[in-house]
């Protein structure tokens, strides 16, 4: 059964249907969530409401229309939601990775996890100084790999708006890299680009 | 991201996004999701049993009351705002104005009940006091933009 189906059958009801769609699509809509809001347990929390919005919402979604667009403006607007309630709240220090603290905890971990890990860490600190729109469409465009037409119709913004956004976000997180993390920005001989 | 030395691509001096592309491969274990979907499926029912109890009645006066609502707004923006917004011209007596604090009285009084908890980061609440100190009144507005009636 491809998307398109499931989709049908979920707007009509059929939970069996859903649950595959949010099985496929769970992992995409936590990233987001993730690098949004910079916490895994929020992020798990702003990924269940997202389902929840869009089994509601579904019935008004039209055929032909971009399913991830319906989908992650979803998601970006629960999470921009909840990253300024957090704000008025005061700031909660980011946890770290689940995936680091269940290897740990087991004894080891692999190079690629905690190189991951590790990158999560430097993007949490830097990406804090970036608005939430800014934030978002950067995790969208550069880490998920959409299109900036796509990003567009997710945050209900201009192409141009989009664009100045990324481009922002950026700049904002090469000044920080060389600044707070000149150890990941420094050529050294013999590396291999 | 690392090369044979274990390094990580330098390629991110003139690129930063090289760096934070690898996060597109941070899945989380699979195990994590246990129970996710029975946490999906339980809101689902949760929020179609409270749309199931919304009767037409109630569907109805909610309705009403959110008209109401927007009716309040417009009369305080006409009544409260705008006046304070245009000043009088020049000649032309002002108004008797109550100063702030008198119309709380010289005494300390208890704050006001809680009408609503808002849990919306949106919402914002306006308090007009209106009306003489003998007979002072306090009109809340509510306004939230993204509220779901």
């Amino acid at each position: 059964m491809d998307e398109g189906d499931l989709i049908r059958r979920s707007q009509t009801g059929d939970l069996q249907a859903f649950e595959i769609l949010v099985r496929e699509k769970r992992n995409q809509v936590f990233r987001i969530a993730r690098q949004i809001l910079g916490d895994e347990e929020e992020a798990k929390d702003i990924a269940q409401l997202v389902f929840i919005r869009l089994w509601q919402t579904l019935g008004r979604f039209r055929e032909g229309g971009s399913f991830n667009a319906w989908l992650h403006r979803i998601t970006v607007n629960l999470a921009i939601d909840c990253s300024r309630r957090r704000q008025g709240r005061g700031r909660v220090e980011a946890r770290e990775p689940a995936v680091l603290e269940g290897a740990r905890a087991e004894g080891g971990t692999s190079e690629a996890e905690m190189a991951r890990g590790e990158v999560q860490r430097v993007f949490q600190e830097l990406a804090a100084r970036l608005s939430p729109r800014q934030r978002a469409a950067f995790v969208l465009r550069e880490i998920e790999g959409f299109s900036t037409e796509e990003v567009s119709e997710m945050l209900g913004m201009r192409i141009s708006t989009v664009r100045n956004h990324v481009h922002a976000a950026r700049q904002s997180l090469q000044e920080g890299l060389r600044r707070l993390f000149p150890e990941y920005t420094r050529r050294r001989s013999g590396d291999v680009s | 991201m690392r090369n044979e030395e274990g390094r990580l691509d330098p390629g991110i001096e003139s690129d930063p996004t090289r760096l934070f592309r690898a996060l597109k491969e941070a899945d989380p274990p699979e195990e994590s999701w246990a129970g996710f979907w029975l946490s999906v499926r339980a809101g689902i029912r949760e929020s179609e049993r409270k749309r199931r109890s919304l009767t037409p009645g109630r569907a109805l006066l909610l309705g009403s009351s959110a008209g109401l609502m927007a009716a309040m707004a417009v009369l305080a923006f006409v009544f409260l705002v705008r006046p304070l917004a245009h000043p009088p011209a020049p000649g032309v007596p002002l108004p008797r104005t109550v100063p702030f604090r008198a119309l709380a009285g010289t005494e300390e009084k208890a704050p006001p009940p809680i009408l609503e908890d808002l849990q919306s980061a949106s919402a914002r609440v306006y308090t007009f006091h209106v009306g003489e100190p003998a007979d002072a009144t306090d009109v809340i507005l509510i306004v939230d933009e993204k509220i779901d009636i």
